[in-house]
């Protein structure tokens, strides 16, 4: 997997390329675990180039969440695709999390 | 039809699952079903690498076969008797806070596959797994 991070005036944004198996997850939270502990109040993950994710991504994503919420902060995800959508909707991720159609909108 | 057998440690996941690829490529399948094959072979088979050896020291054997409207997964190993489907509905909730982090695998598998069943024969636990699908146009 890999992460293209950016800071904008208000948040943080994660581009995420690639997949997110049993292999890959940890690293998703080691690509956050900065911001979070730089107490960041506004994480965006952008899923347009996130191929593949399964419960192990889940799990990793869940944990960074639970993270940022503790420091009164939000993870929001933009761009998801096909299968990563129908996961995130099946799981109930999506009526847990702010999902956005465009990055734009997620930095609202 | 061929059969893989490999270690039953995570190391042996991206072979499963290549070697799905290629199974699932020679069949001309839709794409969104390649895709779903893949997240319930791995969610199947990281259950068995964490449940079924006691010492990791055991095999996991996977094989295909396809019909007209239909793929069969069959994933065996010869560990301890555990049955998957007897794991409860994970904690749904929205509530970030409270939610638990685990059990979500199973419940993905149940909402993308046609039928799922387990069997203990001798000393093996068999999983067979149905998916509907249609051939890409």
């Amino acid at each position: 997997m890999e992460f293209e991070t950016t800071k904008q005036e208000n948040a943080i944004v994660i581009k995420v390329t690639g997949r997110m198996d049993a292999v890959t997850a940890p690293e998703f939270e080691n690509a956050c675990s900065p911001h979070v502990e730089a107490r960041e109040k506004l994480l965006v993950a952008d899923l347009s180039n996130l191929e593949y994710i399964s419960s192990a991504g889940l799990r990793s994503i869940l944990s960074t969440a639970k993270k940022m919420k503790a420091n009164s902060g939000e993870i929001r995800f933009c761009n998801l695709n096909g299968m990563v959508q129908e996961v995130f909707s099946i799981s109930g991720f999506s009526s847990m999390f702010t999902i956005c159609e465009t990055l734009e909108e997620a930095l609202k | 039809m061929g059969a893989l057998r490999l270690p039953a440690t995570l190391d042996s996941l991206t072979g499963f699952c290549e070697y799905a690829r290629r199974q699932v490529a020679d069949q001309n399948l839709d794409e969104s079903i390649a895709a779903r094959l893949e997240l319930v072979l791995e969610e199947l088979l990281t259950n068995v690498m964490k449940y079924a050896y006691i010492d990791n020291a055991g095999e996991i054997e996977l094989s295909f076969s396809f019909e007209t409207q239909s793929i069969t997964m069959i994933i065996t190993d010869w560990g301890e008797p555990f049955n998957p489907l007897q794991k409860g509905e994970p904690d749904l909730s929205d509530n970030i806070h409270e939610r638990q982090v685990g059990g979500l695998g199973i419940h993905l598998v149940r909402n993308m596959v046609d039928q799922l069943d387990y069997a203990r024969c001798d000393d093996s636990n068999i999983l067979t797994v149905t998916m509907k699908h249609q051939h890409a146009t």
